[in-house]
């Protein structure tokens, strides 16, 4: 491991150093993904972006349209801020069993984002829960809906330079409830065998009117179960559709073994999962 | 003795004396330690399972910034070692047998550059068929892992054959007659995986030579003296021009029993003229450590309609990897395990272990402990179940009491089993078994030994009226020499803190067995009590004469001898002792006596006697979570036999994270190996358990004395790693009626298996 350090004063700044430089530099946030990579040797940069010191990519902004999460954010901010875990538990339970707090402490919700892994358990949080993220490249802002940003694993649909700047997430309307649950072998410093987030919000008669599942470690991305959701919607939940939804999900998934789990396996709990998490959000309704 | 006499050091929880410097960060571990001049060591592995070694060129490297050194198998002489066969080499000369096996070393001005230097050696390799698998390993058209195997050397009690490197076994009786009357017969084959020891700091050593034939080497083995020897071994020098010191050490567990960096350094020093470290990576750590062997127990036990037991054959199947290592041992004390602390009228029971291309194994806390006994306490829980019977209920028709003969003829005594399964029972609620829907509660018995082996003691009263305490010994942090020096403060009349205690240097401390087998405290407390005795004899004499009084008239009070009203301080005898009479210093050693066994039931078995055996059962209460197979435990009980608690706090830490370290092994930990290779080589995938998947673990001393012990201690550290697999196997099938026979007891074989 062998690189230069850049210090970036502000996004602008960090834009600029990344076009003076050769290709291969890469940004750094937490480095809770990144400098592993660099070490094991499955990534190599010889310069790296600090983006550490942004202030305006940092902290947690509440207006009426919804939250905004500087790329900054450790997973524990998420988890202390009040507001923001209230509304959308999913995520609170996502940001709370990432890695333990050593790791919580400086690992970025920009980071998690950006690195695509298809276990990244946050990332799955905010799919499930249509976040918007604000981007920023040489040739300007853009605003990527999450489900658009994923590729494949530690591959986006982020240009070269472009960073995460932000997150935004809607205020949710109504009765809205959500979910997040988590695979692993033990019950902390676990990267996800399989994770699920469900998000369902209902109408005043009880019917499903949006449902948002999304699926970790199943697949090369975080990925929605769109089929399954399209079960939910318009429908009155109950034990049979569950069952029905989950095995749907179960479906939509292609997921791989390796030495943490078999494809089998994941294909089994990833339907438990998601009954799981919907009869969650439907027993707080 | 436990009820007698009130003791004022013995059996109090006192602080330990390194707690201070080891809770503020003080202490010196060996991975602290630095020397001016001092060059960094890293070692180039191979790829390979087996291959020739074809070509080698280390030019290309040499010439690599701040490279000072680089050694290979063919640029040092060096000679082969091992525990029993000397089958290891430090650097492979023609053929590597192993993925990850020493090739070469590059000594540089940094480990950075060390570590760059070692893309820049060029090595040619010849791949040749290689074994992973210990059964196809026997077989006769296996490819040899030692074609050579008749050449190297090798401990008389070793049979071997091929790839066979070792074979043991214990007959009692006739059990082809005791299954004919058997009123049924079970047959299982059990098998377990590979685990890393689990110490926080890597192995590490800091190696200087100070003559062309001495060397001084910082390390930190848990063994000095077999450091000591194995290194004058390979380097062809005397094993007292070799010092060895433990600065510190970061837990050892049985993983840095044998040479971890110590080797390496020496050689890259030699070559390089200057001190070398080398240390591990966690990587390196977690792909090319000693780890507990993976083994295949096939076991076969006969019962009449009561369950008892009336025969049993079982074979424990140790994958020692390409190098023996500690495999013969393991595989030969495993005999026990697998017998049980149970009464046996039949047995036939045999131990091999054979060689495979993976990577060499060693020898973890309580070597063969937890994988034949999770072979035989989760048949013993089959058979209750198929019985009918309650797993308690079998386990008292058939555990060790009071004067049995146990199955290598050795009369027991101070059995402290029932009484720690009638409590481990009482206190996990074992009338409820089944409390809820997808919970259970299991639990295991088992036994061990308090290993033997050499411990000495040097003792000197200090000016200041305080004794120091010379042991060759390392302090692992098992408290074993905080608990040594109680039992030398207690026969001193003195405070525990009156005891300085010096240890972990060859040169300066007497010989000793080390830090291993359950021991430490047992004997170094023995042969330190022995020292004492001698040294408060000579310290009366010269009492008496200072105070003109008859020796059996004094007094022995606050560090002082009293005859009435007068009085001489410990402080005042050694300093009359220093000025006028040559100083106090006294010594003295132990080595436990062999338990009387029965030599014509083992062949060729390394522990065939037993002595102060240890009790113990655990019981544990889990959830298996039905969609996701998921254990989560909910109290874990462990009663153990420690004959007498020295120091309760840090018995009952022993305990309480030896029963973690089982946990881990039951539930989450494996080396994940495919054709030699290890997949999971980082600690984000070896999965040590956290302080989320573990309980608070409820400790009960059972206190039945040992007549060797220091009053009546048993040794204690290894045998709480042993029940847990068995312990939660049994709660997992009581609670979802799944038996998982292979370990570890994953989500993923409960749901699916
Ligand atoms: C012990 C351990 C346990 C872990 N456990 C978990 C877990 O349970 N769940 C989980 O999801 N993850 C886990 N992780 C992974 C990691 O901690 C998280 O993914 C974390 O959120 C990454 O954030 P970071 O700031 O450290 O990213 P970095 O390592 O700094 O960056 C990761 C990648 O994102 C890019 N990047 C970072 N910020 C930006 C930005 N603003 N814009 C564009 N690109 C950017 C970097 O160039 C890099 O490619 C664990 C890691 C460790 C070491």
């Amino acid at each position: 491991m062998d690189f230069r350090l850049h210090s970036a004063k502000s996004a602008d700044h960090a834009l600029e150093i990344a076009a003076g430089l050769k290709e291969g530099w890469r940004y750094v946030a937490g480095g809770t993904d990144l400098v592993i990579q660099l070490r094991r040797g499955v990534r190599k940069s010889d310069d790296l972006i600090d983006l550490s010191s942004i202030a305006s990519m940092r902290g947690i902004k509440e207006d009426e349209s919804g939250f905004q999460l500087g790329a900054l954010c450790t997973h524990k901010d998420i988890e202390l801020h009040e507001g923001l875990s209230a509304a959308y538990p999913a995520l609170l339970a996502a940001a709370r069993v990432v890695g333990g707090h050593q790791i919580r402490n400086v690992g970025t919700v920009g980071g998690n984002l950006a690195n695509a892994s298809p276990a990244a358990d946050v990332a799955v949080a905010l799919l499930a829960l249509d976040a918007l993220i604000d981007v920023k490249g040489r040739s300007g802002a853009r605003v990527v809906e999450i489900d658009e940003l994923f590729v494949s694993s530690s591959k986006t649909t982020l240009a070269p330079g472009e960073l995460i700047e932000r997150v935004r997430l809607p205020r949710l309307t109504g009765e809205t409830h959500s979910a997040f649950l988590k695979v692993g072998r033990r019950k902390a410093m676990e990267i996800s065998v399989v994770s699920a987030a469900i998000c369902l919000a209902f109408g005043a008669n009880g019917v499903c009117e949006k449902a948002r599942i999304a699926l970790g470690a199943v697949g090369p991305r975080p990925l929605r179960a769109k089929a399954a959701e399209r079960l939910l919607e318009g429908a009155k939940i109950d034990a049979e559709l569950i069952a029905r939804v989950a095995a749907q999900a179960r479906a939509e998934c292609t997921p791989r073994s390796d030495p943490r789990a078999s494809a089998a396996y994941r294909s089994q709990v990833v339907e438990g999962l998601v009954k799981r998490g919907i009869s969650q959000c439907v027993r707080i309704s | 003795m436990t009820a007698a006499k009130e003791f004022e050091v013995v059996g109090k929880r006192l602080n330990r004396l390194d707690g201070e410097g080891k809770v503020t960060g003080a202490a010196v571990y060996a991975s602290d330690f630095a020397l001016p001049g001092m060059l960094h060591g890293k070692i180039l592995r191979s790829p390979h399972a087996h291959a020739r070694i074809v070509r080698i060129d280390t030019t290309a490297a040499r010439k690599m910034p701040g490279v000072r050194a680089v050694v290979t198998g063919a640029s040092q002489k060096l000679n082969r070692f091992g525990n029993f066969i000397k089958d290891f080499e430090v650097f492979a000369s023609e053929r590597v047998y192993h993925v990850g096996q020493p090739v070469a070393g590059i000594a540089a001005d940094t480990e950075y550059a060390a570590k760059q230097a070692l893309r820049a050696i060029e090595v040619e390799y010849a791949e040749l068929p290689a074994v992973f698998d210990v059964m196809e390993a026997l077989d006769k058209a296996a490819p040899l892992v030692h074609p050579d195997w008749q050449s190297l050397k090798a401990a008389p009690i070793i049979v071997r054959e091929g790839n066979r490197c070792s074979r043991t076994v214990i007959k009692v009786g006739d059990v082809e007659e005791g299954f004919r009357n058997s009123y049924r017969v079970y047959e299982h084959v059990f098998r377990t995986s590979a685990v890393h020891a689990g110490y926080t700091e890597p192995r590490v050593a800091v190696a200087q030579w100070t003559a062309s034939d001495q060397a001084t080497i910082w390390c930190n083995t848990q063994l000095l003296f077999d450091t000591q020897s194995t290194l004058a071994e390979i380097f062809g020098i005397s094993p007292s021009h070799i010092r060895v010191i433990v600065p510190g050490i970061g837990g050892g567990f049985g993983g840095k029993l044998r040479l971890g960096m110590e080797h390496y350094a020496m050689a890259l020093a030699r070559a390089a003229k200057r001190p070398v470290r080398v240390m591990s990576s966690s990587e390196e750590e977690l792909t090319a450590a000693l780890f507990r062997q993976p083994t295949t127990i096939e076991l076969k036990t006969g019962v009449d309609r009561e369950g008892h037991i009336l025969a049993k054959q079982g074979r424990i199947v140790v994958d020692a990897g390409a190098c023996s290592g500690s495999g013969p041992l393991v595989a030969s004390t495993g005999t026990m395990i697998l017998a049980g602390p149970y009464r046996l009228p039949n047995a036939n029971l045999e131990g091999i272990s054979v060689y495979t291309n993976n990577h060499p194994n060693g020898s973890i806390r309580a070597p063969s402990g937890p994988m034949p006994n999770f072979a035989t306490e989760s048949q013993m829980d089959m058979i209750a179940e198929d019985l009918g019977l309650d797993p308690l209920e079998l386990r008292r028709r058939n555990i060790l009491r009071e004067g049995d003969i146990a199955v290598n003829g050795q009369k027991m005594t101070a059995v402290g089993l029932e009484e720690c399964l009638d409590k481990a029972a009482v206190a996990i609620g074992w009338d409820h078994r089944k409390p809820e829907h997808n919970r259970g509660k299991g639990l295991a018995c088992g036994w061990w030994m308090t290993s033997r082996g050499s411990s000495g003691s040097y003792l000197k009263l200090m000016q200041d009226g305080t004794l120091t305490m010379m042991v060759g010994v390392v302090e692992m942090g098992t408290g074993a020499l905080t608990g040594a020096a109680q039992v030398v403060a207690e026969e001193m009349g003195m405070k525990l803190t009156d005891i300085n205690v010096v240890s972990a240097d060859s040169l300066t401390t007497p010989y000793d067995f080390g830090s291993q087998g359950s021991r430490t405290m047992f004997a170094v407390a023995n042969a330190s009590r022995e020292a004492a005795r001698d040294l408060l004899g000579k310290m009366r004499v010269r009492a008496a004469k200072a105070l003109g009084a008859d020796e059996q008239a004094l007094a022995m009070r606050d560090k002082a001898f009293w005859s009435g009203e007068k009085k001489i301080t410990f402080a005042e005898l050694a300093a009359q002792a220093n000025t006028a009479g040559g100083g106090l210093i006294a010594e003295a050693t132990y080595i436990a006596p062999a338990a009387e066994h029965d030599a014509s039931r083992v062949q060729n078995h390394f522990s065939p006697s037993w002595p102060s055996p240890s009790f113990h059962v655990h019981a544990t209460d889990l959830s298996v979570d039905d969609v996701l197979g998921e254990v989560t435990i909910n109290r874990y009980v462990v009663a153990q036999d420690v004959g007498y608690a020295i120091n309760p706090t840090y018995l009952e830490g022993q305990l309480e994270g030896g029963a973690v370290q089982g946990v881990g092994q039951a539930l989450s930990e494996e080396i994940i190996i495919a054709n030699g290779h290890v997949q999971n080589g980082n600690l984000t995938d070896y999965k040590m358990p956290t302080a989320m998947d573990v309980p608070k673990i409820e400790v009960i001393l059972v206190t039945h004395p040992s007549v060797a012990g220091p009053y009546g201690a048993k040794g204690v550290g290894e045998p709480p790693t042993i029940q847990p697999p068995a312990a939660v196997a049994n709660a997992v099938a009581a609670a979802c009626g799944k038996r998982i026979m292979h370990l570890p007891i994953t989500a993923e074989k409960i749901l699916l298996g």
